[in-house]
């Protein structure tokens, strides 16, 4: 397939996306509306009401003082002191229901405007301008190449990240108006903008995509966090006015047709593994979705929402030195030695892309097959299909006796079916690499080398143990290959095509590409003794782990 | 819960599918409550039930139809209860699963387990991954389109209940909505309905009990005493906790109705199907004799298999069920392997909570 793709709906004005920043003022205060509401179906009396502005007042105040940011805005201090006061007066006036909710109602519609995106911010009014002009290359093909304005050419990103899958299926999808939810795998903070240069590439309109905060502040990433149509996800925010907010953002922008991207992983895998669960409460907003849009209308047509998994595979995870790290951290807690974080600046972002797009190491796209909210494969037409092939009325999951009915619990153990789906789907359309089926063999004979020490022991291991024969590492991933390809022809995985080469190639090729850009190599060939060897255990347990979790341990 | 009631049509009829003791105890609970169709596959023993309003020795609440059409059932009814052997649900849902919709909600009563590939020859070595073994709802979830789903489980010996005996159930399911569906259909002023989210647990727990049914009946079989009768249940209960664990399932799940409350009812009941298997084991009948001569399936049989190539596959040693094994499947003597109880050199008593 020739990328770029002719874009699927070239009339820009007819993106949902491209409707709702023309419509922001309504749309904001559908938001909030809709925050509301569900607010205050949990907290009917005045007194709950209170406790739950006095709780999201306590966790904003703790917020303030201990993590505060250089991208908040000035006068947080000033509103939070405004609450309180507000909160304070109230009580004392032993003050009306109206009046408690016009306060929540002011919370929300700062939280609201926030998340939307602050136009006093720099970096957002810059990225800003960008967003018309990004919207106009996309309507016709030959202009079609933002990224390759960027980087020129030469560089060839087309030739670099590979996108497979039924790319066509999601493509009829968004052709006959469904709604497309995008959840890909996360290991790297490049997967936002790759994933937004994959749907431009696959000619989709821009999609929905909550970022977090923190990605806004490094310029390069703000524009391409907007081309992607980004909202503001503050993590640091935990409490329930804001996290209803959030949702009522992303549950009122699929009712409107919004095409949205989760990550579902919630944060980047610290261990390199593929997810093994996935975050519930952006999902819980797919669920909320698609059951409001039957509901509006129980007999006739309906827009239908699709989820589209995505899996991204890396020779080379920029991040992966701090994230390995997090994640010994995080199972071993004080036992490991920790270095400084030196990888997630902004600069160093930009000097990566470069080398990325210069140099060059492959990285995979694959969109899996889109399905329905409950995990259901979907046909050509878009229907729903039960596992016995019969089309399956979406209704029904929300009815009970012949009603549509809401159900809080159901929708909620929905979202959890939802998660299981992807976290399978996950695992069903990842493509096996080189790279990672030798770290992978390698770190597995080490370990059956020392079956007496623990993880952390083996990652201390003295630098003349850190090293294979060519031949014993040569003779594990022949092993794997041969069940990596077993198991692509049951279907169940992918390949890269360099894993049908003789095992010398695939050696190789996948030494040369692991983690290419560490200043340590997490393998390398040493060209005197031909012996292969690591400078770092702590990166090869981080791309071994990437093959963790389908149970390639026993052949090796 | 008011509001639930009155949206409980009076006119939606519930199901039940397979007229065995348990499915036929079921089916007139229900009819306590709401109007039932009973399926029975066979169209002679449907046309019989109809005539004779007797099913496994029962007589049929007047609100019981009888019926051989699945579909019948699937069109008139949301609740459905499945109650067939483990070794015919697989066939049976793949009839079923045609006329389902997602709005179905189906809970069963089968205390067995699903093996792939089915028909295999179980030994003392085999192994078995957990993928390969399905309960009941793990089956009707692969098979059809329906999430709803749910367990029945608990002490509920089918001749009690059809006497009008007092008797609780558990209701595993995830969704509220199930279990709520459940307790209004079953519940009366004898019998209680409990609930639990932990379909798997409560499944497994049920399932696995009828294990230690036979080992019950044996030890009563050779009247070697209630102590020794409670060292073998106390001590199985213990391997099917581990034999749990390293599947995941929450010990509490034993714990409950499903787990000792069964347990501790079919242990010492002569209605028990695997008690008395057990027993007439001990005095000395064979196992094909036994089988031969039951009308209804002893789950606790293969369950036995299916349980112990789980634990080999996960490296754990259950001796009671390894025991039973070699007694059920290798002709060794009864006695010889009861006496083998009192070798074990086991040194803790309670480590598995």
């Amino acid at each position: 397939m020739q990328f770029p793709l002719k874009q699927v709906v070239p009339n820009l004005e007819e993106w949902p996306l491209y409707r709702l920043s023309k419509d922001r003022e309504r749309f904001l205060h559908k938001v909030i509306e809709e925050a509301k509401r569900e607010l205050l179906l949990d907290h009917r009396s005045s007194a709950s009401l209170q406790a739950l502005l006095a709780n999201s007042l306590y966790h904003e105040k703790i917020r303030l003082t201990r993590k505060p940011w250089s991208v908040d805005p000035p006068d947080e201090k000033k509103f939070w002191a405004f609450v309180a006061s507000e909160l304070t007066r109230l009580e004392q006036e032993s003050a009306p229901q109206a009046a408690w909710n016009a306060l929540l109602q002011t919370i929300l519609e700062r939280y609201g405007k926030e998340i939307q995106g602050n136009f006093n911010n720099p970096t957002y009014q810059f990225a800003r301008q960008f967003l018309p002009i990004a919207f106009n290359r996309l309507l016709n093909a030959s202009g079609n190449r933002n990224f390759s304005r960027i980087f020129g050419n030469r560089l060839g990103i087309h030739d670099r990240v590979h996108l497979d899958g039924d790319v066509e299926r999601l493509r009829q999808i968004v052709r006959d108006g469904g709604t497309v939810v995008m959840v890909p795998t996360h290991f790297s903070n490049l997967d936002s903008i790759l994933v937004g240069y994959a749907i431009d590439a696959i000619g989709l309109p821009a999609f929905l995509y909550g970022a977090g905060l923190n990605l806004f502040s490094a310029r390069i990433l703000a524009y391409f966090m907007n081309r992607l149509g980004a909202y503001k996800v503050d993590r640091r925010k935990k409490n329930k006015i804001y996290l209803q907010a959030l949702k009522a953002y992303s549950t009122s922008a699929l009712e409107e047709g919004c095409h949205s991207l989760f990550f579902p992983g919630g944060t980047r895998s610290r261990s390199g593994a593929i997810e093994k669960q996935v975050k519930l409460g952006l999902l819980s907003t797919v669920i909320e979705a698609q059951r409001r849009l039957l509901l509006e209308n129980p007999n006739g047509p309906f827009q239908k929402i699709y989820v589209a998994p995505v899996v991204i595979n890396y020779n080379f995870v920029l991040e992966a030195p701090a994230l390995i790290k997090d994640h010994l951290q995080e199972i071993g807690r004080e036992r490991f030695f920790v270095e400084q974080d030196r990888y997630s600046s902004s600069g160093r972002i930009a000097r990566f892309i470069l080398r990325f797009f210069t140099a060059g190491s492959d990285i995979r796209i694959r969109f899996g097959d889109p399905m329905d909210i409950l995990g259901n494969p979907v046909d050509a037409a878009g229907n729903s299909l039960d596992p016995n092939g019969k089309t399956v009325p979406l209704a029904a999951y929300f009815q009970h006796n012949g009603e549509l009915k809401e159900d809080a619990q159901r929708d909620f153990e929905y979202t959890k079916i939802l998660a299981d789906k992807i976290v399978h789907a996950f695992h069903r359309y990842n493509t096996v690499m080189a790279s990672h089926v030798v770290a992978f063999a390698a770190f597995r004979l080490i370990q059956k080398r020392h079956p007496d020490l623990d993880l952390y022991q083996l990652l201390r291991l003295p630098e003349e143990d850190r090293s294979w024969d060519w031949e014993a590492l040569g003779v594990a991933v022949t092993r794997l290959v041969a069940e990596v390809k077993l198991r692509c022809d049951r279907a169940e995985l992918y390949r890269e095509p360099v894993l049908d080469q003789p095992t010398a190639s695939i050696l190789q090729h996948g030494i040369r590409n692991l983690g290419i850009y560490h200043d340590k190599r997490a393998l390398k060939i040493d060209k005197r003794s031909g012996k292969v060897s690591s400078d770092d255990l702590r990166l090869l347990l981080f791309y071994h782990n990437r093959m963790d979790g389908f149970g390639f341990e026993h052949y090796v | 819960m008011v509001s639930d009631l009155n949206t409980m049509s009076e006119q939606a009829p519930v199901a039940v599918i397979g007229a065995g003791s348990f499915g036929t105890a079921v089916a007139n609970l229900l009819a306590e409550n709401k109007r039932v169709l009973l399926y029975t596959r066979l169209p002679e023993r449907a046309e019989q039930l109809r005539t004779s309003r007797q099913s496994a020795g029962q007589t049929l609440h007047d609100l019981v139809e009888i019926t051989g059409s699945l579909q019948q059932i699937a069109d008139a009814c949301y609740l459905i209860f499945p109650i067939v052997p483990s070794e015919s649900f697989a066939a049976m849902i793949g009839d079923l699963a045609p006329f389902l919709r997602p709005d179905h909600i189906l809970i069963h009563g089968t205390k067995g387990l699903h093996v792939e590939p089915p028909d295999q020859n179980l030994s003392l070595e085999s192994k078995l991954k957990r993928q390969q073994v399905l309960t009941m709802s793990e089956l009707i979830l692969r098979e059809t389109v329906v999430l709803r789903v749910g367990c029945l489980h608990g002490p509920n010996l089918a001749s009690e209940i059809a006497q009008g005996l007092p008797a609780a159930t558990v209701i595993g399911s995830r969704f509220d909505e199930v279990i709520n569906e459940g307790k209004l259909a079953l519940r009366s002023n004898r019998f209680q309905v409990y609930g639990s989210y932990d379909v798997l647990g409560i499944e497994l727990a049920g399932v696995l009990k009828n294990i230690l049914a036979i080992g019950s009946g044996m030890v009563r079989g050779l009247a070697l005493g209630e102590n020794a009768r409670a060292l073998l249940m106390t001590r199985g209960l213990s391997e099917l906790i581990h034999l749990g664990k390293t599947l995941n399932i929450d010990p509490r799940a034993f714990l409950g109705l499903a787990g000792i409350g069964d347990i501790i009812a079919t242990c010492s009941s002569p209605h028990s199907r695997n008690y008395t298997v057990g027993f007439r084991l001990a005095q000395g009948e064979t196992l094909s004799q036994i089988l031969e001569t039951m009308d209804e399936v002893a789950e606790g049989v293969h369950t036995v298999q299916v349980a112990l190539a789980l634990a080999n596959a996960e490296g754990l040693s259950m001796p009671i069920v390894g025991m039973l094994h070699r007694i059920l499947f290798e002709n060794a003597p009864v006695a010889d392997g009861l006496q083998r109880l009192m070798s074990y050199r086991i040194n803790r008593d309670v480590d598995f909570i």
